[in-house]
């Protein structure tokens, strides 16, 4: 059969509003700056003189009037006269009318060669590109007003021919940026799933790639158009531009320079003119590229947002409502964690509990729950934006979140440790490995730069690194991800902290692989006692290496058990679905349990009823009523009010 | 390393084919024949053709091409057409000047950008960084000749602290030269140490919102301590880059900032060679300009080897 | 039943100079029928997605041949294919880089029907909402751009723009392995239901064998650009013959604590001497390094894939052996991650 219904009439089509998208976005932005609509306002008032220049400017440009010269500014001449007895401001005016397009035969020429240039070499590839892009270095390495002047030499005082040379000039860094975009977006599987569809190679560089490319071609235009402004002024001012009398703002300086100690006032306003407008070209430049260049904006806003912050909220440091217990290693009480401005989202809600000497609690829950927002409030690496906003984290007796940023760098590292989901992103490539095993040891343990290097050799070799004590030199990208993840364990573990936090530190590995780093991580645990909380997504993994788990659900506990009886009867609907999800919970085959729905965003995360009961087969009146609280049941704590009612349900099963 | 710094220098070939291409095809662009175009409108066939002897235009382009590019590596430019002076001595004569001012620029530029970048990235969105990013709009919009005017009517005319023109050679007395080519270098510092900035802030935050930088928070390194070690080296490669293409656009300006105080460099010798169609002159110009530009990008190029372990190691 | 897809003694090598030149696909022969799903599971490097690349003309092979539909598949270089694009299709795993981040999901759902259906704009239109309901994606979630839409979302609408031009094969590439476990569950259902819908025949690559063992009628399973193993899904499955084989089943992690205790014994035993994941031998048996039972043979002789049962080929010379211990450790493995059971 087919999955294509038979045509029918026109639906209207919607492809202009990815346009529209993007005006908006424009538009937006420059309302919500006001330096770059300062920016705009200018170039707009810039552009509009110079075209009716003959009817803005209050005088002839050129009338010379011997009887005025050096006026200074007055009502007759708002910004006084030259040597010549000349307007200044009608001169500028009609200045405009030489800069603005001899800038823009600059972009011009640069876009027109270079865009093409980039699409063509970056699609086709291979010795074509080499070749290329080796002239483009060529050229990008050249001094472009030598060039420039020499062209003028050659081919006469023209300020086209001289324009024309630097935008062909400058159109090498058009054909990289649009080279690399190309390069870049041609690697994406979208790409490949065009050319599979059967998509001609001409639509698909013009249809699907330049539209990427486009965002960052208009910023880089913008801000060429800047440097052309400047280069036309140099031209000018050392009389290689447009000849006398005609002004250009260059060529003004260039008398002004010649009258320098009779008037020095008369540097100023050709040089504002120029510095201006080109800074309004910038701030263009620099708006569009938060509008339009997606992929940079959320870059910026991500490198913003991710500072690690250490700062912990003001809690007021309460007294414990229980004495401290010497075998409990950690115990977090009503851990809040809230992202964005005061009082904010809450990401983490009242997360609440203990561990002991050499006990592990796994974390589990989907991507968005709060699990690693809950493992780096406790170590205090949330990212920018986001904050502790109550509870306790109780390590060894003392509170982390009273401690001072100073007072929580030497936690760090030394009381607890840390290991992370991706273990290439987190080494420095730029450090060899035994280098940033040495790190802590030098940092908590004052050892000698020898010292710390022979015990990281140590420790490279005890979480069986082969050949440790040569690999200390090696750099990160020489390692496998197998073995730079030990290499993360060896440094997170060098000060035997009595708490390890583990953010899925298997996740990103091979089966097998993770299988050999689940038992390293049991056996050091054995060996040093550490406590260990270790966040998971795959239960499979919880179920090999916790001792007791806690289901996350929309920033809250929703169960919390040992782990047997967390995996033999789940007393949340929940647990129970996440464990029917799995491929393996069916014959082959067959259809899948499904949780309808999705994880929602944290904004909308409910506060007076059962996050969960939207998509609860179980739910009921009574889970929109109240939000339920995290109570005991045999044994197990639970976030489900009828708890006892849907295991019966699901016995009956 | 020996490897990557051969391979470097392997580059550099198609680069300097390039502006000897574009060099030589100066004499062709000429519209007309060049020699009627040097000798003026006025010129008998006689010395037109003599010119053409003296120039060798009488040869196929191609042997004209070799020929020159033979001489242009053994530095040989030719002799002016104006006073028949070896091309390349009065270059000799012309570049210390501009290299002075290019150089000590660049110096400057470095330190002022990395000085303000670093500092802008210890508090991202603090008022520092928010006075240095007003700061730094300005200096990449400032014609750089303006500038240099701005700090001659306090410095030089009004207070008389430094001089309004005049250059003393390095070797004759050091402090001099400095004093003499202070105000220029410091104009010409000025646009690429606000890229350098802009760019050395950047790179920073990226960095720091790296994982690996959490990672090294995690061990217990403050976040200072963070940024000087793994902040910095990280970034110091994309910054070194860039470095290098402002050299360039430095050095062109430089020519220009020389008109503004009188000094004798090449910016002089070349408007007066381009004026008086004296192309011998402009071509050896050419030339040397972009040779100095690419030993600089070399130099560069090395640093970014020593700095990057990933390049230095396999 | 025809087979959708043969590859025969397809060889694929990456890199031209000799330092750095990488067989990533070794000699290897597979077959798929219609309608049903061919599980290809391999750690990373293996060469599972280059096979499925060369499948669908996207990498060049260095020899063999590959046949979709009983034609010949041609590399898709500059110029397109489009009859090719009515046999094969393709879903990747990355849910955000599968659809054009400055499209719209409507624009992008459109193009296969724009060429192979040749509707015209307002014809389309129409279509692509029919299309998405089947992977029930509203109207309204058509006319907005990728990073708007969830990851399923995303993934369900690159699935639709597989079968848009009604495909006898799609090439899955991990197609669940960015998502959440509920998402998984629904675009895993998702692509059984749309298959006995359409008879369509998957090549279902990952990493994660108990997915596999889920979604395929047959399995191959990959090391080092070779098939060490390949039959019915459940004999390799339940009785798995090549050593690493038998790795990767014990090291998938069962969400059942008591049988898990048990499991990391025999994961550990299966997983060999070498402490590292060390990289593939050359010469002799590829997977020697890692292998418990590697002996001289091992070095030698690089074994060939011979038949252990009905439709079950395995490349090892030490089968019989693997069997016998492995099923003297511990039952097999069955059910993967099974909490049915427990």
């Amino acid at each position: 059969m087919s999955l294509v219904p038979a045509p029918e009439v026109d639906a209207g089509s919607q492809s202009s509003i990815v346009t529209d998208h993007a005006l908006r976005r424009v538009v937006r932005t420059f309302r919500s700056q006001p330096l770059a609509m300062a920016g705009a306002l200018w170039m707009a008032l810039v552009v509009v003189t110079a075209i009716f220049a003959p009817w803005v400017a209050p005088d002839d440009p050129n009338a010379q009037n011997l009887l005025h010269v050096f006026a200074g500014p007055s009502w007759h001449h708002l910004l006084g006269t030259d040597n010549l007895g000349r307007d200044t401001l009608s001169r500028l005016i009609f200045a405009g009318r030489v800069a603005l397009p001899a800038a823009a035969i600059g972009v011009g020429v640069a876009v027109g060669i270079g865009v093409p240039v980039g699409l063509a070499v970056g699609y086709v590839g291979g010795l074509w590109d080499r070749v290329a892009m080796r002239v483009v270095d060529a050229v990008l390495a050249l001094p472009g007003l030598v060039l420039a002047i020499a062209v003028v030499g050659a081919l006469g005082p023209s300020l086209d021919h001289a324009m024309i040379t630097l935008g062909f000039l400058a159109s090498a860094g058009f054909a990289r940026l649009t080279r690399g975009v190309v390069l870049a977006v041609r690697e994406q599987p979208y790409i490949d799933g065009a050319r599979v569809v059967g998509e001609s190679t001409p639509h698909i560089l013009f249809r699907e790639i330049l539209p990427n490319a486009l965002g960052p071609i208009v910023v880089q235009a913008t801000l060429a158009f800047a440097h052309m402004l400047l280069f036309e002024a140099a031209l000018s001012f050392i009389g290689l531009g447009v000849q006398p009398p005609q002004a250009s703002w260059g060529s003004m300086l260039t008398d002004a320079r010649s009258q320098i100690g009779n008037d020095a006032f008369l540097a100023v306003p050709p040089g504002m003119a120029i510095l201006l407008t080109v800074l309004s070209a910038q701030l263009i430049g620099d708006a569009l590229r938060s509008a339009l260049v997606r992929g940079r904006e959320s870059r910026g806003r991500a490198a913003r947002a991710s500072r690690w912050r250490t700062r912990a909220a003001r809690v007021a440091p309460r007294s414990l409502d229980s004495q401290p217990r010497p075998d409990r290693v950690l115990v977090v009480e009503g851990l809040r964690v809230s992202v964005g401005t005061d009082p904010g989202v809450t990401v983490v809600d009242d997360v609440t509990f203990e561990l002991g000497r050499g006990e592990t609690i796994g974390v589990v829950g989907e991507s968005g729950c709060g699990k690693s927002m809950t493992a780096l409030g406790i170590i205090r690496l949330l990212p920018t934006g986001a904050r502790i906003a109550s509870g306790q984290v109780i390590l060894n007796g003392r509170d982390l979140l009273a401690l001072t940023d100073r007072q929580m760098d030497s936690v760090r590292g030394k009381e607890v440790g840390m290991i992370f989901q991706d273990p290439k992103g987190s080494l420095d490539p730029a450090f060899s490995i035994g280098n940033q095993v040495s790190e802590p040891l030098r940092l908590h343990l004052g050892l000698s730069r020898r010292e710390a290097w022979s015990r990281a050799v140590e420790l490279l070799d005890q979480v069986k690194l082969p050949r440790a004590s040569e690999r200390a030199h090696d750099y990160p990208h020489q390692l496998s991800g197998g073995q730079l993840q030990r290499v993360m364990i060896a440094a997170a573990l060098a000060c035997s902290p009595d708490l390890l936090i583990a953010d899925e530190p298997t996740t990103a590995l091979d089966v097998t692989v993770q299988g050999k780093i689940l038992d390293l991580l049991a056996e050091l645990r054995s060996e040093l006692g550490m406590a260990m909380i270790f966040v998971s997504h795959d239960l499979g993994v919880v179920a090999d290496i916790c001792d007791k788990v806690l289901v996350m659900y929309a920033g809250q506990v929703v169960e919390s058990a040992a782990v047997d009886e967390l995996f033999s009867t789940p007393r949340h609907p929940y647990t129970q679905r996440l464990l029917e999800t799995l491929p393996g919970s069916v014959m082959p085959g067959a259809s899948l349990a499904r949780i309808p729905g999705q994880v929602p965003p944290a904004e909308s995360w409910p506060k007076d009823r059962c996050r969960f009961a939207d998509r609860c087969e179980h739910a009921g009146p009574i889970c929109v009523g109240e939000m339920p609280s995290l109570r005991p049941v045999e044994g197990s704590l639970t976030r489900c009010i009828r708890a006892e009612e849907f295991r019966t349900v699901e016995a009956v099963r | 390393m020996r490897r990557v710094l051969l391979s470097r220098v392997l580059a550099l070939v198609p680069t300097l084919l390039v502006v000897s291409l574009v060099t030589f095809s100066l004499l062709h662009l000429m519209p007309g024949s060049p020699a009627s175009v040097i000798l003026g409108p006025d010129a008998t066939n006689a010395q037109i053709v003599q010119l053409n002897q003296k120039l060798g235009l009488n040869h196929p382009l191609l042997v004209q091409y070799v020929t020159w590019l033979s001489h242009a590596v053994r530095g040989q430019f030719g002799s002016s057409l104006l006073n028949g002076q070896s091309v390349i001595s009065m270059i000799g004569e012309h570049l210390p000047v501009t290299l002075s001012l290019a150089l000590t620029g660049m110096l400057l530029a470095a330190i002022e950008g990395l000085a303000m970048g670093i500092a802008a990235a210890l508090r991202p969105g603090g008022k520092l960084d928010h006075a240095l990013q007003v700061v730094t709009s300005f200096g990449l919009a400032i014609p750089g000749f303006w500038l240099a005017m701005l700090l001659v009517i306090p410095f030089a005319l009004w207070t008389r602290l430094f001089p309004a023109t005049g250059y003393t050679p390095i070797t004759q007395n050091p402090i001099q030269w400095l004093h003499g080519i202070a105000l220029g270098s410091i104009a010409l510092s000025i646009a690429p140490a606000a890229a350098i900035a802009r760019h050395t802030r950047g790179a920073l935050t990226t960095t720091m919102s790296q994982d690996f930088v959490r990672a090294a928070r995690s061990r217990g390194l403050s976040e200072r301590r963070a940024l000087l070690k793994h902040g910095l080296k990280n970034s110091s490669i994309p910054v070194v880059t860039i470095m290098s293409y402002h050299f360039a656009a430095l050095f062109g300006g430089a020519l220009v900032v020389e008109q503004v105080f009188g000094l004798n460099g090449i910016g002089q010798l070349m408007i007066a060679s381009v004026q008086d169609h004296d192309i011998p002159v402009v071509q050896g110009l050419t030339v040397i300009a972009a040779v100095i530009v690419i030993i600089v990008n070399l130099l560069v190029d090395v640093c970014y080897g020593l700095l990057d372990p990933r390049v230095r190691v396999s | 039943m025809s087979s959708v897809l043969v590859v025969e003694d397809l060889t694929v090598v990456y890199g031209r100079r000799r330092r750095g030149r990488v067989v990533a696909v070794d000699r290897l022969s597979l077959q798929i029928e219609e309608g049903t799903t061919f599980g290809l599971v391999g750690e990373s490097g293996s060469g599972k997605t280059t096979v499925g690349r060369a499948v669908l003309g996207l990498v060049r092979p260095a020899s063999g041949r590959i046949l979709v539909d009983g034609g010949p598949v041609q590399h898709l270089a500059l110029r397109a294919a489009i009859e090719q694009g009515k046999k094969a299709q393709v879903v990747f795993q990355d849910p955000t880089g599968s659809l054009n981040p400055a499209r719209l999901v409507l624009d992008t759902l459109r193009e296969p029907l724009r060429i192979h259906e040749r509707l015209k704009r307002d014809a389309s239109t129409r279509a692509a909402e029919a299309l998405g309901e089947k992977v029930s994606l509203a109207p309204g979630m058509l006319r907005r751009l990728p990073y708007q839409l969830s990851g399923g979302q995303n993934q369900r609408a690159a699935i639709a723009r597989a079968l848009a031009p009604t495909p006898r094969l799609v090439v899955c590439d991990e197609p669940v392995t960015a998502l959440d476990v509920s998402t998984q569950a629904q675009v895993i259902n998702l692509l059984v239901d749309l298959q006995r819908q359409t008879r369509v025949a998957y090549l279902f690559i990952s990493h994660d064998i108990s997915v596999v063992r889920h979604v395929s009628h047959r399995i191959g399973v990959m090391y080092a650009g070779r098939l060490v193993e390949v039959g019915d899904a459940s004999s390799v499955s339940t009785s798995p013959s090549h050593p690493y084989t038998q790795a990767l089943l014990a090291a998938v992690p069962v969400p059942d604590p008591a049988r898990q205790r048990e499991r990391r014994s025999r994961r550990r035993a299966l997983a060999g001497a070498a402490v590292d994941d060390a990289l593939p031998a050359t010469g002799g048996c590829p997977y020697r390094l890692r292998c418990p039972w590697t002996d001289e043979v091992c070095q030698r002789v690089e074994p060939q894939l011979r038949p252990v049962g009905e439709d079950h080929l395995v490349a090892c010379h030490h089968a019989e052996r693997a069997v016998l211990a492995g099923q003297s450790a511990e039952p097999a493995p069955a059910g993967q991650g099974s909490t049915a059971d427990s």
